[in-house]
C-alpha cells in the first residue's frame, strides 16, 4: 500500500549475515512539564538486527515507553533520528506514518489492545483488512496465527470473554498479522499473572526462534528479563548497558555498551 | 467491515443509542405533524379558494389579469379545450365566463302578516291619496299594506360548465342544483357574437329566466328566498347591456364570507346569455394532478395555447395567452402563507436544536469514552480519515434510525389523519370560518413534508459530527492512550 515503505523495506542493509531493521541516532525526547524540563530519552543510539529478541529494561519512569513510542513512530524525537528499514521516520507526513506503521511495525500494548466489538479472529484480521488483504487470505492467516498463540478454539470469542493472558496473545497474533519488520511490545506482561506472563513469553520466544520474528519489548519484570537474548537497560532515559546473551545459557555475561 | 464495525459499536451502549434514536424519532414525528397540519390547513384554505375562485391553473388572455372584463375574454374553441385536456398531468378542463353585475331583489311585505314596524307604517302613511277612493276601501287598504323593499348589491358572476357546477354540490346549503339538461339551448349561436346579433340574443335572454346559485350572505342581504327572482344588470360584451332575470335555485356556503357575499353561480350558457356573449369564455380552469409542478404545467399550457388565436381577428401567438397559477392569481394568500410558515420555522429550529444537542451529546460520548481505543486503532495503522468515517457512520446511523422509524410511524398516521380530519368546535371553528378556513384540522400528505425531515435530520447529524471528527483528525495515539 505504502510504496515508500515497501521500497525502503527492499533496500539492502549493507550487512551480509544480518539485516538492520532499526537504527536510532542520538535520540532525544524532552517534555516541558510546567517550568520543569524532563529528559525522558537522552542520546540513545542503538541498532536492532532482524531476528533479535530484545528487552528494554529499567525502573518505572526510566523512559521505556517514551523510547518505544519513538521507535514505533507514535511520537517524534526532540532531536536525533529513527530509521526503520532505512526510512527516516521524521521525513514522513502524519498520514504516511500511519501507513508506515501498518505495513512495517506490529504493536502490543500493556492492556486493552483489542477492539471490544470484534471477535478474536476479527481482531487478528483487522490490520490485514486495513492493508487490503482479501478475505480468504485473511482467514487462512488468522487461523494460522491463532493456532500459533494457542487460541484456535477461542477464535470466535469477543475480548471480554477472554482472560488477560489470552487477550495479550491475540494482540501478539494481530501484531504479526500485518507481516511487520518487527514487533514493539510495551510491558506486555505487566497486567498478567506469572503463569500467563510466562506463557506469553513462551509464545513470543517460539515465534522468534521458528519464524525469525524480531521482538523489542519493555519490561521491569526480572523473570521476563531472563528470557531475553539481549537486554538494553535504561537509566534516566540513557542506555546504561546493552547485553547480549547466549541463547542456551541464561547467564549474565555483561558486555559494555559500544 | 467499516459498516459492520460501526453497527456493532452502536450497540455497545444500546440504551444510549435507543434514547438518542428515540429523541430523533419524537422530533421527526412532531415536526412532520406540525408541518402537516400547517400545510394541511393552508392547503385546505387555498384549495377552497382555488377550487371555488381561481382554480389551480388557468388559461386566459394575456391582458385579462390586468383588466378583468368580458372584452378581454376569448372565443370558445373546442379544439383548444381538447388539446388542453390531453396535456400530461391535466385531469380536467373547465371553461368559464366571469363578469360583474348589480343584483337586485324587490320584496313585498304585507302589513297584516308581518310584525308592523315603523317602516311599514310610514309606507302606509305615504301611500298615494288617489288609491284611497271612497267606496272601494278594501282593495285600497290591501294595496297600501303591501310594502316594497329593494335591495341591490354587486354580484360576481361565475358562469360554469356542467362539471364545474356539479363539483360545487357539496357547497349547497339550501335548494337544489340547476337543471342543466333543460338548458341545452340550441337557439344560441355557437362561435363569436357579432354586434348585430346582440339585440336578438338579449331579447331571447330577457325572455328566458336563468337559474342561479347565490352565496348565502348575498341572498340574505337581498332578502331573496329560494324560488325568488333576482334581476341582474350590468354591462355585457362589447358595450351591450346585460340584463337577465334569474331564479334563486339554491344557496351556497363557500366557507369564506367574502365569497358568500358576492358569488353568483350560473350555468355557462346562462352567463353567456346574460352578458350577450355567447361563444365567449374569460378563462379555462385546468385541474392538475395532486402535487403537480404547476410552473411546468403552466408553461406547457401556454405552449399548447400558442397554436390558437384568442379571437378570430387575432393571430395565433403565445404572447396573447397567459396561464397563471393560483399563486399568481392570489399573491396575497401566498404571502400570508409564507409569513405564517416563517413563524413556525422558528419552532422547528428550536426542535431541531434540541435534537441536535441530543445527538451531539451522544456522538461526543461515543468519541471521548473511546479515546484509548481510537489511539490503539491509529497506532496499529488505521488512518484517521477512516476512523472519522466510522464515527460519522455511527452518528448518522443513530440519527437516521430515529428518522426512519419516525417517518415509518408518522406517514401512515398522517395519511390516516388526512383521510379523517378532526373537526374543530366552538369559537375556534368560528374564527377559522371567518378567515375562510374550513373548521377542521386538515393534514397534508405532501411528500416533501416527509423527506424534508429526513434530510434535515441527516444534515444535523453531519453538522453535529463535525466536532468529534475534528477531534479525531487531530488525534495523537500516544496522548489518547496516556489519557486512557
Ligand atoms: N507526555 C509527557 N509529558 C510530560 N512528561 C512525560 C510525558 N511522557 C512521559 N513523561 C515523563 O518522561 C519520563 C519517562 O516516562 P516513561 O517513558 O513513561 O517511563 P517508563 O515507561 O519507563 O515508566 C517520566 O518522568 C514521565 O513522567
Ligand atoms: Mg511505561
Amino acid at each position: 500500500m505504502n510504496t515508500a515503505a515497501r521500497s525502503s523495506a527492499a533496500a539492502p542493509s549493507g550487512h551480509t549475515h544480518a539485516e538492520l531493521v532499526l537504527e536510532t541516532v542520538n535520540l532525544d525526547r524532552t517534555f516541558q512539564n510546567g517550568p520543569e524540563r524532563i529528559h525522558a530519552v537522552s542520546d540513545v543510539s542503538f541498532r536492532v538486527q532482524r531476528g533479535e529478541f530484545t528487552a528494554i529494561v529499567g525502573p518505572s519512569g526510566s523512559g521505556k515507553t517514551t523510547l518505544l513510542n519513538l521507535l514505533g513512530g507514535l511520537d517524534s524525537p526532540s532531536d536525533g533520528h529513527v530509521r526503520i528499514l532505512g526510512t527516516d521516520l521524521s521525513a514522513l507526513k502524519a498520514s504516511e506514518r500511519v501507513d508506515f506503521r501498518l505495513h512495517n511495525i506490529g504493536f502490543v500494548f500493556q492492556a486493552y489492545n483489542l477492539i471490544p466489538v470484534l471477535s478474536a479472529r476479527e481482531n487478528v484480521e483487522f490490520t490485514m483488512l486495513l492493508q487490503g488483504v482479501d478475505a480468504s487470505e485473511r482467514h487462512r492467516r488468522s487461523s494460522e496465527l491463532l493456532e500459533a498463540v494457542g487460541l484456535s478454539s477461542e477464535a470466535e470469542r469477543r475480548p471480554t470473554k477472554l482472560s488477560g493472558g489470552q487477550q495479550q496473545r491475540v494482540a501478539v497474533a494481530r501484531a504479526l498479522a500485518s507481516k511487520p519488520a518487527f514487533v514493539l511490545a510495551d510491558e506486555p506482561t505487566a497486567n498478567l499473572d506469572s503463569t500467563s506472563a510466562s506463557a506469553l513469553l513462551d509464545i513470543m520466544a517460539r515465534l522468534n526462534e521458528r519464524e525469525g520474528t524480531t521482538f523489542l519489548f519493555s519490561t521491569h519484570d526480572q523473570r521476563v528479563i531472563d528470557r531475553a537474548r539481549r537486554v538494553v537497560t535504561l537509566v534516566d532515559g540513557r542506555i546504561d548497558s546493552d547485553d547480549r546473551r547466549d541463547p542456551d545459557t541464561a547467564g549474565t555475561a555483561k558486555t559494555n555498551p559500544a | 467491515m467499516l459498516l459492520r464495525l460501526a453497527w456493532r459499536n452502536l450497540w455497545r451502549n444500546p440504551r444510549r443509542t435507543l434514547i438518542t434514536a428515540a429523541s430523533v424519532f419524537f422530533a421527526v414525528v412532531l415536526a412532520t405533524f406540525m408541518s402537516s397540519v400547517q400545510e394541511g390547513v393552508w392547503d385546505n384554505m387555498i384549495d377552497n379558494l382555488v377550487s371555488l375562485q381561481t382554480g389551480q391553473l388557468r388559461l386566459e388572455r394575456a391582458n385579462y389579469r390586468e383588466e378583468q372584463v368580458l372584452d378581454n375574454g376569448f372565443e370558445a374553441q373546442d379544439a383548444l379545450l381538447a388539446d388542453l385536456r390531453s396535456i400530461d398531468g391535466i385531469t380536467g378542463v373547465h371553461p368559464r365566463l366571469e363578469g360583474v353585475v348589480l343584483a337586485s331583489h324587490t320584496r313585498y311585505t304585507t302589513a297584516d302578516n308581518t310584525t308592523p314596524d315603523s317602516t311599514a307604517r310610514d309606507a302606509l302613511a305615504e301611500a298615494p291619496a288617489a288609491a284611497r277612493t271612497p267606496g272601494d276601501r278594501t282593495p285600497a287598504v290591501r294595496a297600501e299594506a303591501r310594502t316594497r323593499e329593494d335591495r341591490t348589491r354587486i354580484g360576481l358572476i361565475q358562469g360554469l360548465d356542467a362539471k364545474a357546477l356539479a363539483l360545487r354540490v357539496d357547497r349547497l346549503v339550501a335548494g337544489r342544483m340547476p337543471d342543466l339538461s333543460a338548458d341545452v339551448d340550441k337557439t344560441q349561436p355557437q362561435g363569436a357574437s357579432p354586434e348585430g346579433q346582440l339585440d336578438a340574443a338579449q331579447a331571447r335572454g330577457a325572455r328566458r329566466t336563468g337559474q342561479a346559485l347565490l352565496g348565502k350572505e348575498l341572498a340574505e342581504y337581498l332578502r331573496a328566498d329560494l324560488g325568488d327572482t333576482v334581476v341582474l344588470l350590468g354591462q355585457g360584451y362589447r358595450g351591450a347591456i346585460a340584463a337577465q332575470l334569474v331564479v334563486v335555485l339554491g344557496l351556497v356556503d363557500l366557507g369564506n364570507p367574502e365569497l358568500n357575499r358576492a358569488t353568483i353561480y350560473l350555468p355557462l350558457a346562462d352567463a353567456q346569455r346574460l352578458f350577450a356573449a355567447s361563444g365567449l369564455w374569460t378563462g379555462v380552469v385546468l385541474e392538475p394532478e395532486p402535487y403537480s409542478n404547476l410552473d411546468a404545467l403552466s408553461a406547457e399550457v401556454r405552449r399548447v395555447a400558442s397554436a390558437y388565436a384568442p379571437l378570430d381577428q387575432l393571430e395565433a401567438d403565445a404572447a396573447l395567452w397567459a396561464s397563471p397559477t393560483w399563486a399568481d392569481m392570489l399573491p396575497e394568500i401566498q404571502q400570508a402563507r409564507e409569513a405564517d410558515e416563517g413563524g413556525s420555522i422558528l419552532v422547528l429550529i428550536i426542535l431541531y436544536l434540541l435534537i441536535g444537542f441530543g445527538i451531539l451529546g451522544t456522538v461526543l460520548m461515543m468519541t471521548l469514552e473511546r479515546r484509548y481505543e481510537f489511539g490503539v486503532l491509529v497506532a496499529v495503522g488505521m488512518r484517521r480519515s477512516r476512523l472519522a468515517a466510522m464515527v460519522l457512520l455511527e452518528g448518522l446511523s443513530v440519527s437516521l434510525i430515529g428518522a426512519v422509524v419516525g417517518l415509518a410511524a408518522s406517514i401512515p398516521l398522517i395519511h390516516y389523519m388526512a383521510a379523517n380530519p378532526i373537526p374543530l368546535e366552538g369559537s375556534l371553528a368560528e374564527t377559522y370560518e371567518q378567515y375562510g378556513f374550513d373548521p377542521v384540522f386538515a393534514f397534508s400528505t405532501a411528500p416533501d413534508i416527509f423527506w424534508r425531515q429526513f434530510i434535515t435530520v441527516a444534515l444535523i447529524a453531519m453538522v453535529v459530527s463535525a466536532y468529534p471528527l475534528y477531534r479525531i483528525g487531530k488525534l495523537e495515539p500516544v496522548e489518547a492512550m496516556r489519557a486512557g
